[in-house]
């Protein structure tokens, strides 16, 4: 689509332009400022697109933003099938909602990453009272078995097995913690990026990422597991 | 360099981004502090252990089930959300109503109508405008009511005065009946008193 037929479309509607919102090129800026504002604006390039109910526009962002969602939602709730319906539903809230996306207040993966995390911190309060088993007591319990098997004593496991493991002990973080942790070390989101969706102050996130980290080691720690 | 500033450029310091000053302080606080020393070493293990995780692929029919899920050739008005007072009236109320075993039940009310006005006889086309006056309606219900109230008290009362005569007829009969017996035995002893008397004369 030509940047003339994008602000052909913004002037006919009442919806704030989200190409008059794409970045300049700046002149003398560092290869990896260039490829991030290239980034920028290829996303709002594509929300524009599916606004425009260009055709394929839509399956390309399916395509392109379900593995992130997927595995934010993983990585959180700790079970696929959750995981599973928690991506479904953001997507129908993408769907539903992509009109409220304002390119000038911040990229299209903090908004999505935002609802995301909404739906999320909805779905644990939900969900409180089902989660009465003890996800990192069960897995031990497997575990142990498994290295009483390979005759291995020294309490080191690795692959799967430690992946399952660091699994469990990140789902007995608050949700607090948990969240900060996700987005950073696993999503690599920028720390103003995290405060954005969390909309906490950055040096609250510094701090709930120090001590999510730590009381991820201090658990494993405690259960007597090397990984 | 106290342990509040020494936690809030830890993160800095293990992302690398801390300038040269800042991890020279940062060291030297380390050096002197052992919970600050600990704490750091913990949150160096939280990294070690977040990165030994592998990145998580969503099933290929996720994508699909997505795509499917919501419809195809979109259009600009699909995804701006805000309906009218109209569209959020129909989704609220009306959505649930418009629904299939909602016509069905419908459809069942009106045949049981239908049914009932074939039974009873009454059809709804031929009552007149005037039977419909809310006044008439009650005053016919009422001289219904104690019609039936009338039918059913001459009734007991006609059932009363047949078992009255009945048991009095069946009180006659057993009357009779006992004092026939009594006849018979006495037309007995008679009858064998005769011969007796004929044989003397």
């Amino acid at each position: 689509m030509s940047a003339a037929a994008i602000a052909a479309i913004s002037i006919n509607s009442n919806i704030p332009s989200l190409a008059k919102a794409k970045l300049a090129p700046w002149v003398g800026m560092g290869p990896a400022r260039a490829r991030a504002t290239e980034a920028l604006n290829a996303e709002i390039q594509l929300v524009e697109r599916c606004l425009a109910g260009e055709q394929g526009a839509w399956d390309e962002m399916v395509q392109g933003y379900t593995k992130r969602v997927y595995a934010i939602c993983y990585r959180f709730t700790g079970r696929d099938n959750e995981a599973q319906d928690l991506t479904q539903e953001v997507f129908l809230r993408v769907f539903r909602t992509l009109g409220s996306f304002r390119a000038g207040e911040g990229s299209f993966v903090v908004w999505l990453t935002r609802l995301t995390r909404n739906l999320l911190v909805d779905h644990y309060r939900r969900t409180k009272r089902d989660r009465a088993t003890d996800a990192l007591e069960d897995k031990l319990a497997v575990l142990e078995e498994k290295t009483a098997q390979s005759a291995r004593t020294d309490g080191m496991l690795a692959g799967r097995e430690a992946g399952e493991l660091i699994q469990a002990a990140l789902e007995k973080l608050s949700p607090e913690l948990r969240e900060a942790v996700i987005l950073r070390d696993l999503q690599e989101l920028e720390y103003r990026e995290i405060a954005r969706v969390l909309n906490v102050p950055e040096g609250t996130v510094k701090s709930r990422l120090n001590r999510g980290r730590a009381e991820l080691a201090k658990i494993l720690k405690r259960h007597r597991v090397s990984v | 360099m106290d342990c509040a500033v020494f936690e809030s450029i830890l993160a800095d310091y293990l992302d690398g981004t801390l300038d040269s000053a800042g991890r020279a302080a940062l060291s030297k606080h380390a050096e002197g502090c052992a919970g600050c020393r600990e704490f750091m070493s913990e949150v160096s293990g939280g990294i070690a252990l977040l990165e030994q995780l592998e990145e998580v692929e969503p099933p290929q029919e996720l994508i699909t089930r997505i795509a499917f899920q919501t419809p195809q050739g979109r259009t600009r008005e699909a995804f701006e959300e805000p309906p009218g007072w109209w569209g959020r009236l129909t989704a609220r109320w009306l959505q649930p109503i418009l629904q299939p075993r909602w016509a069905m039940g419908m459809a069942m009310t009106v045949l049981s109508f239908a049914m009932l006005e074939r039974c009873t006889g009454v059809q709804v086309q031929h009552v007149p405008s005037a039977d419909l006056n809310p006044m008439r309606v009650v005053m016919n219900l009422e001289d219904k009511i104690v019609r039936a109230k009338d039918r059913m008290v001459k009734n007991y009362e006609n059932l009363r005065v047949v078992y009255e005569i009945e048991s009095r007829l069946s009180e006659v009969q057993r009357q009779s009946n006992n004092d026939a017996p009594q006849q018979n035995s006495q037309d007995k002893k008679d009858g064998g008193q005769k011969p007796e008397q004929g044989g003397q004369k």
